[in-house]
């Protein structure tokens, strides 16, 4: 990826051949030529309903208009985002913010340029039980477990911050690394005490009959906070901030797109498109409004709150490593 | 029972209970589907093409990844076995990273692979390459030597000794480490595939899960198993074709 006039590029080349040999078809081949002929963003994203407004950009083809052809693979799990930047495999990834403040506190260049998620109304997430057992507080968990996706990430300061907020000691309950699809299994057949799932099972455990749904540690401990964010490495940036300006415009407009369809068909058919999902469950999904915008306001408060949980040891000046286009 | 029926039954009775653990409720879950509801996703993923498409990708990488492996680790295994210097240079290194899982050579390996095809098809070549070696070192070593000093007698050259005397007489191990490695290929494939990319088996079965289709990701599993089965039962017919002379020699052998 160091030149990418010169890198080989089949699908340039299929366009190039295209435009030599078929002039005269060229309006029916318009945006697929067009397209293969702008410089080549390669971006990971996650098939999970938070990327959306990327999701839209691609369909809408906003990415195309502003100028970039966006390639993207998707990663299902997320963990080799950062990896896959860094080694210049993908030039821009969806990450957890803590995930790259981790990376950030190691020395790697990494800077924040586009957010995604936030913490707001509809929730997305939320704190399980088992009905009839009366868990109701923190305080109530102590000596119990609790099943978050992992054991040194945002789930587990949300824990620990919202078991302390409701007079319970955080040390007192036991974390246990669930995968999301599995938590529900896990809490009915008692193998913990509590789980907090995320879209779409969250949804679909609202209206579980057998759960309780006691509180959102997520927006008790950091409310309104932005938890993940598109990332770039310092390198690419510095060699590329037009491609990384193009790419935010076409973010816009798929996150404009995202607002101005919220309750319509045509969302609930995208997120279907991506992640597979049944429209019932899209239907039946949280939906909030989104923005992509992401400050240093927004990084600085999940460095406080990573220092004041341990998961973060290094000293960041947090304002060098956003992106103000 | 002592007939292969016996084998059959079992797993007709294996997928009753199946069936009857969501049925009567012993099992509920939206991750525990009946068995039922998975073979009708089975049969809607084959007859409109998409799971046969997917698990086509799958193989096309792992058949590559394991050719390459295979072809590594049987001419690494013989330079290994015939030349000390090579054996005192390479042992070593090959010893270090035998044990080393999959997964944790990932990250590094993406510095050097990228992300597409090529990472997950050197991740298959490497699983695959170190049963093959070690078994080809084993085989080579244990040829008779007197067929070595019967070819050194009639002059052949060494190149042709190695062709046409040692590597067949050392094919049923070098078999053995193949046929190990083919399960082995196709469980890395699975995992390559679900790290990373948007193809494959692999990843069908992560974004059926978070999809909240059971039915669809079991009909991939056993998709995947039914080709498992027959790829190994393939590779025995093969595997006995081309060594079934060691076979018959072995009842002869024997005291």
């Amino acid at each position: 990826m160091k030149d990418r006039q010169v890198k080989p590029n089949r699908r340039r080349f299929l366009g190039n051949s295209l435009s030599a040999l078929l002039p005269a078809t060229l309006p029916l081949f318009g945006n697929a030529v067009r397209a293969a002929d702008l410089p080549l963003l390669h971006v990971g994203a996650i098939t999970i309903s938070d990327c959306v407004p990327f999701y839209a950009a691609m369909q809408q083809g906003y990415f195309t208009a502003s100028g970039v052809n966006v390639v993207t693979e998707s990663e299902t799990g997320g963990a080799l985002g950062i990896p896959a930047v860094v080694a210049g495999a993908y030039d821009i990834v969806y990450s957890n913010m803590v995930s790259v403040l981790q990376a950030i506190g190691q020395g790697i260049d990494l800077r924040f340029i586009a957010g995604g998620n936030t913490l707001n109304p509809p929730d997305t997430t939320g704190l399980f039980v088992r009905r009839g057992e009366g868990l109701k507080t923190g305080k109530d968990l102590e000596g119990k477990s609790m099943g978050i996706n992992d054991t040194r990430s945002l789930q587990f300061m949300y824990a620990r911050g919202w078991v302390k907020s409701t007079g319970g000691d955080p040390d007192k309950v036991t974390y246990r690394a669930v995968p999301f699809p599995d938590m529900a299994d896990a809490l009915k057949n008692k193998r913990v005490d509590s789980i907090i799932p995320s879209e779409p099972f969250f949804s679909m455990l609202r209206s579980d009959t057998t759960l309780d749904l006691i509180a959102n540690p997520g927006r008790t401990v950091f409310p309104n906070g932005r938890v993940a964010a598109w990332i770039v490495s310092g390198d690419f940036l510095t060699k590329h901030p037009d491609l990384v300006r193009k790419f935010l415009a076409g973010m816009q407009k798929g996150s404009d797109w995202v607002n101005a369809n919220l309750n319509g068909p045509a969302f609930t058919q995208l997120i279907v498109s991506y992640t597979k999902l049944d429209p019932a469950r899209v239907a039946a999904m949280g939906k909030g409004r989104t923005s992509i915008g992401v400050t240093a306001r927004d990084v600085g408060r999940m460095y406080d709150l990573m220092r004041s949980n341990g998961l973060l040891n290094a000293d960041i000046d947090v304002g060098s490593k956003v992106f103000v286009p | 029972m002592k007939t292969r029926a016996s084998g059959v039954v079992l797993v007709i009775a294996l997928l009753v209970v199946w069936e009857g653990s969501v049925r009567l409720g012993f099992v509920q879950s939206s991750n525990w589907p009946p068995f039922s509801a998975v073979l009708a996703a089975l049969y809607h993923g084959i007859v409109s093409g998409e799971l046969l498409s997917i698990i086509g990708s799958s193989m096309w990488r792992m058949l590559r990844g394991y050719a390459l492996g295979s072809a590594l680790g049987i001419s690494v295994g013989v330079a290994i076995a015939l030349a000390r210097p090579v054996r005192l240079t390479l042992e070593p290194t090959i010893e270090l990273l035998r044990p080393i899982p999959i997964t944790a050579i990932v990250p590094p390996l993406i510095f050097v692979l990228g992300l597409d095809d090529r990472l997950k098809v050197i991740c298959i070549a490497f699983a695959t390459f170190f049963p093959v070696v070690t078994n080809t070192i084993s085989g080579v070593t244990a040829v008779d030597a007197t067929y070595l000093r019967v070819a050194r007698t009639f002059g052949i050259p060494r190149a042709q000794t190695i062709r046409s005397v040692i590597v067949p007489a050392a094919l049923p191990y070098i078999l053995a480490g193949l046929r190990t490695s083919l399960a082995i290929a196709l469980v890395v494939t699975v995992i390559a595939e679900m790290l990373a990319g948007d193809q494959g088996i692999g990843h069908y079965l992560l974004s059926m899960q978070y999809a909240l289709r059971a039915p669809e990701m079991y009909s991939a599993i056993i998709l995947l198993t039914l080709v498992a089965y027959c790829l190994n039962r393939l590779f025995v017919l093969w595997e006995n074709h081309v060594i079934g002379w060691a076979r018959s020699r072995e009842v002869h052998e024997a005291p």
